[in-house]
């Protein structure tokens, strides 16, 4: 081959290599995506992302404690949470004696909602220093655009532990309160029955729901109130459940669910009577050193962590696991 | 010039390949190598100060996105469930990225606000797995693939937040190195072929010394001949040294020298005439000769042991067919060579010589056939017999010439020392003949080296051509036959090279 020809075969070839690695960046297709929006359910948080709004809780909580507003709280808290702290704190400004309750986030155990619609939630199970009861915080998103606020926080009742439920990275199944699949109950009527059993025994029977402490306590309290009262007035109560109720599958086939109840109480002194003094929270509340001479009322809000068992489970009962009662009103009417 | 390309030719075509890849290599990594990184960027028409992706669109770019938004103070880039995204802009007033074209201009949708949702900064939402707000002109974040659908969500205060993503194509230059090394390779290759050319070239030239045909030993046109001649340019080994020191021309042979000056200085004027006819510089610069051929290098000869008896033969042959063994008498029987009609008379009074073809051409006739001839092998295989040749005694003697030359009594092509001797003794010479009528020219002696002889036949006489000999026994030792090598088996330095053109 003579030298031109050769020249030219190695210039073919090199504007061959060059045009072909050139060419394969040229092509970039258009792309578009497509699919539907996925309806598979996934955690609603990420475990730092959880860590992350339970330390903004916690500061909420220092500050709502040093501020005692609503202002300062409201950013982490919300009814029942937010009604009930306040009234601690305006308790506590009204009689030292009753002291507030400390708060803490500190997670022992953290479970979050696995759906994709909402409300979502967190259940923190804190770890309490010093052998103190430890506490259940439920803190809710309502929908997209609100923070993860705390919904309502629970002591541990003696003895109980909570059931295992899923991790973080997997998150627990948000249950529908009218879903009672695999349960003893579902979760609406755990919350109703528990609520009428502090009256109806039968009925609590019916529903096989375990005489906890906190059903107990209320119906001592109710049964020393009446017989304080006396012949002197009148004395009626009620325990009512709120919609607003979270629900989620333990690992165990149960349920848990985190519900609030108004408790209200109304007395009426009967006429040509003295009066009664209501002494505790409610006489602290009222005021006036708790003196009734016709008619009050007063309400505590009640905020249970309900354990349904799964329905195969003969021996287990509903029972509230967790419970909180505060006086947020006393009024004389 | 064109000779040295002719030369370098194989080694220059390979150094520019070798150059054109390498050449051709870096390229491909620099020139022609395509995007390293390639972005996608929103349309200039978009308004939103919300843009969110679709789900799916992160899933279409390789890992290990950068996505960059610029804008003013408090812009937000965040990165979230694609529902939770979808979620969060609900109602609001927003765009959505839904994929990529073919340019890298996103492909967006302008949704419009329900008309309640006030557009709000996401910076608070606990929903997003990364976030980050600009504090100056522009902020960015890495985003891998993970399970799951994810989307990006941008906010801009005011103005449209400018929402770019980054990735790296992966392009890679797979051919530099390959390319890169062959090219060296070939380049090395092209530089040893260079040096191959090169050292074949000069032991070539040295043996294919070409006389400088400039300098000529000057024959001064005086009778005593005594005055100094000037050496040659080239040496010519063997017979041909330049002049002795008293100025004659010599073989280097002292005796012989002497003996042939004295014959010289026996020739007439009357032939000394003659011959400055056949030259024109050595006897008689102005007397130019039929073609203007320098014969002084013939001439100088001459006057060599040997080659005045070649002369006088010579002359003596003039005219004449077939005295003493010159000629092959079954060469005449032959009829290759030609008897001329008539003795040309050529202008300066001297017949042809022998075997003329009539063309004056100085070369002898085919028929001429000796140790001198000029079939290729028989000059290789005697080139030097020519030195002996020259020695006349055969001649004198009346010997077949032909007959003695043939069988190579003349020698093996070395320098016959005993020819000093023969020369040294007195011999008997008839009367100088007269100039001979054909010496050989400057071109025939050219030709002739050319050949490879070393020696060039006219009429008979034969006259050195000034070919540096090879040895016979040299020359047989290299080939395996005892006819001497062929010419395959010379190349390189080597007086029967190509250059030689045998």
């Amino acid at each position: 081959m003579s030298g031109h020809r050769l020249l030219a075969a190695a210039l073919a070839a090199v504007v061959t290599l060059g045009c072909a690695t050139t060419l394969t960046g040229c092509a970039t297709p258009e792309m578009r995506a497509t699919e539907p929006p996925a309806t598979t359910p996934y955690p609603a948080l990420e475990k730092p992302q959880v860590e992350r709004v339970l330390s903004t809780l916690a500061e909420a909580i220092v500050a709502g404690d040093e501020a005692r507003t609503e202002e300062a709280l409201q950013a982490r808290f919300q009814n029942p949470a937010l009604a009930m702290r306040l009234a601690q704190y305006r308790l506590n400004s009204a009689n030292n004696a009753i002291s507030v309750p400390v708060l803490l986030a500190d997670p022992a155990s953290l479970t979050v909602t696995s759906s994709t619609e909402w409300p979502r939630a967190i259940i923190d199970v804190t770890n309490p220093p010093d052998g103190a009861t430890p506490l259940v915080l439920v803190l809710r998103q309502d929908d997209a655009r609100s923070p993860y606020r705390l919904w309502q926080w629970m002591h541990l009742l003696p003895g109980q532990a909570v059931p295992s439920t899923a991790a973080v990275e997997t998150g627990a199944k948000m249950l529908d309160p009218t879903d009672g699949d695999g349960l003893a109950l579902t979760p609406a009527a755990a919350r109703d029955e528990w609520a009428k059993a502090i009256t109806d025994e039968e009925a609590q029977k019916a529903a096989n729901i375990e005489t906890d402490e906190f059903l107990a306590n209320i119906r001592d309290e109710q049964y020393n109130w009446k017989s304080a009262i006396g012949a002197t007035g009148q004395l009626a109560y009620s325990v009512t459940p709120n919609d607003d109720l979270v629900a989620i599958a333990d690992e165990e086939g149960g349920a848990l669910v985190a519900a609030s109840y108004v408790y209200r109480t109304d007395v009426a002194i009967n006429d040509g009577e003295g009066g009664i003094q209501m002494g505790g929270d409610v006489g602290t509340l009222l005021g006036d050193d708790g003196r009734v001479t016709g008619k009050a009322h007063w309400i505590y809000t009640i905020t249970v962590f309900l354990h349904i068992p799964a329905s195969t489970d003969k021996d287990a009962h509903t029972r509230v696991i967790a419970g909180e009662k505060v006086l947020t009103e006393a009024v004389r009417d | 010039m064109a000779t040295i390309l002719r030369r370098f030719r194989l080694a220059l075509i390979v150094a520019v390949l070798g150059l054109v890849v390498l050449l051709a290599g870096v390229a491909s990594a620099t020139v022609f190598r395509p995007a390293d990184i390639e972005s996608a960027q929103l349309p200039e028409t978009t308004k939103s100060q919300v843009v969110i992706t679709r789900q799916g669109v992160l899933a279409l770019y390789p890992s290990d996105l950068t996505i960059t938004v610029a804008g003013p103070a408090d812009t937000v880039l965040a990165v979230g469930r694609s529902t939770d995204v979808a979620a969060w802009a609900e109602g609001m007033e927003h765009t959505r990225i839904d994929g990529v074209d073919a340019h890298n201009r996103f492909l967006t949708q302008a949704v419009k606000g329900s008309g309640d949702v006030a557009v709000m900064s996401p910076a608070g939402s606990d929903m997003w797995v990364t976030s980050q707000v600009i504090t100056d002109k522009q902020t960015s974040l890495r985003w891998a693939h993970r399970e799951g659908q994810w989307s990006v969500i941008a906010y801009s205060p005011s103005g449209t937040p400018k929402v770019t993503f980054s990735w790296k194509t992966g392009y890679t230059t797979p051919w530099l190195w390959p390319l890169v090394i062959a090219g060296a390779v070939l380049l090395l290759a092209g530089g040893l072929l260079a040096l191959l050319a090169w050292r074949n070239t000069p032991s070539e030239r040295e043996s294919l010394a070409e006389p400088a045909n400039d300098t000529v030993s000057e024959v001064p046109a005086d009778d005593d001949h005594s005055e100094p001649v000037e050496a040659d340019a080239h040496d010519y080994v063997g017979a041909y040294v330049p002049a002795d020191a008293d100025g004659t021309w010599g073989t280097g042979n002292d005796a012989g020298d002497d003996y042939a000056d004295a014959q010289y200085a026996e020739w007439t004027e009357r032939d000394r005439q003659a011959l400055a006819g056949y030259s024109e510089d050595a006897w008689d610069p102005e007397v130019t000769m039929e073609g203007g051929e320098d014969t002084c290098d013939a001439l100088a000869y001459a006057g060599q042991d040997g080659a005045v008896d070649a002369y006088d033969d010579a002359l003596g042959y003039a005219g004449q067919d077939d005295q003493g063994g010159a000629y092959d008498d079954a060469d005449l029987a032959e009829g290759s060579y030609e008897q001329p009609d008539a003795y040309e008379v050529d202008p300066y009074g001297y017949a042809p010589a022998y075997g003329d073809e009539g063309d004056h051409d100085g070369y002898s006739d085919e028929s001429y056939v000796g140790a001198y001839g000029d079939t290729a092998d028989e000059a290789q295989a005697d080139p030097y017999s020519a030195q002996t040749g020259y020695d006349e005694p055969t001649y004198n003697e009346g010997d077949d010439h032909h007959d003695a030359l043939d069988q190579g009594e003349a020698g093996t092509g070395a320098w016959d020392p005993t020819w000093e001797q023969d020369m040294a003794r007195p011999q008997t010479l008839p009367a100088p003949p007269g100039p001979p009528t054909h010496l050989p020219t400057r071109r025939q002696m050219r030709e002739a080296r050319k050949r490879g002889e070393a020696t060039i036949e006219i009429e008979g006489v034969k006259y050195p051509t000034g070919l540096i000999p090879v040895v016979r026994e040299q020359i047989l030792a290299m080939s395996d036959t005892d006819e001497g090598p062929s010419a395959a088996d010379f190349s390189g330095d080597s007086a029967f090279d190509e250059r030689g053109g045998q």
